[in-house]
């Protein structure tokens, strides 16, 4: 070190040590820790009332989305079943769907049932 | 005075038991020197006081997590360390008005300080003067440079406690504030240039 910076040190540490002495000591209001505790309070509070929101609104919300979840994943596995039925549901205008199933058994005709969103007004238009 | 090792533990062992009287204890044994601490990190007009009872209350809340590796007083310093860059990093889009724009706060203590010795006005002055150009030095710190050079050259701490606080090695610690004080003296050379 140079000796102008020496200098420069030493005027700094001055410096430093008047900034010192004049930020010493300086008063507080009485009571501090009794104001601390009672924003800890405030803040406990504030992240039970915080969660209890959550807990109101969010939580139905998820648990909607978890049951549309599981539906889906439910048809996904109905349309895995090995079965003749040719589906209904993405019928183009000019194709008719069938009026029964191809196959004459149980697992046929309920997979064709809720594909083609059966219900039974369906039997009296088949009889006419 | 800071608390011996075993007062510490004790200490230690009635907060994390939840007890208040000795969260009281501590505060009161310790928020002189935080207060003075965040004095002279913060800028012109921050609150000091709400941000010394801020660092207490976050002291509380966190006494769960404080395994006693640092003194209870360098736990505190962390905290109030932590609070003191989060806020100057908030605040560091306004910088810091000139030398003679200090708080109402700064101005009272300086003056109270300087006026309660018995030196004649002309060295009380040149005291006034000092510090007021020690606060504008720092401001032109980064704040986590700012903090070290004021643990060390003002606070007093050693390197091996500031290593406790900043959670830093002594060896980066040391040169951190070599730099930091090298800044310091070309800004000071550059202060008396333009006088």
């Amino acid at each position: 070190m140079n000796e102008r910076d020496k200098e420069l040190d030493r005027k700094l540490d001055e410096h430093l040590a008047a900034l010192r002495d004049a930020t010493t000591n300086a008063p507080l209001r009485p009571g501090m820790a009794a104001r601390a505790l009672a924003a800890a309070r405030e803040g406990e509070s504030d992240f039970w009332s915080k969660l209890l929101r959550a807990a109101r609104f969010e939580i139905p919300a998820l648990a909607a989305v978890a049951a549309a979840a599981l539906i889906l994943a439910g048809r996904a596995q109905t349309t895995t079943t090995s079965t003749n039925v040719s589906t209904t549901t993405t019928s183009s205008v000019t194709e008719q769907a069938p009026l029964f199933p191809a196959d004459d058994n149980a697992d046929a005709w309920a997979t064709w049932a809720y594909e083609s969103d059966w219900d039974s007004s369906l039997w009296s238009q088949q009889d006419g | 005075m800071a608390l011996a090792a075993d007062e510490d533990e004790n200490l230690l062992h009635r907060l994390q038991a939840g007890e208040e009287r000795a969260f009281t204890e501590l505060v009161e044994r310790y928020q002189g020197r935080i207060a003075a601490f965040l004095r002279r990190m913060l800028p012109r007009g921050a609150d000091v006081e709400d941000a010394a009872q801020a660092v207490f209350t976050r002291a509380w809340l966190g006494m769960g997590k404080f395994r006693g590796e640092v003194s209870l007083e360098s736990w505190l310093y962390r905290i109030a360390r932590n609070h003191a860059i989060d806020r100057l990093r908030r605040k560091r889009a306004r910088p810091e008005l000139p030398l003679a724009s200090l708080s109402e706060e700064q101005e009272t203590a300086l003056h109270e300080r300087t006026a309660s010795e018995e030196a004649d006005p002309g060295e009380r002055f040149d005291e006034e003067l000092r510090a007021r150009r020690a606060w504008e030095l720092l401001a032109g710190l980064k704040p986590e440079d700012r903090s070290l050079l004021v643990l060390k050259e003002i606070e007093g701490k050693s390197l091996e406690e500031i290593s406790g606080i900043v959670g830093k090695r002594v060896g980066a610690i040391k040169v951190r504030i070599s730099r930091a004080r090298k800044k310091l003296r070309e800004q000071l050379e550059a202060m008396e240039n333009e006088e």
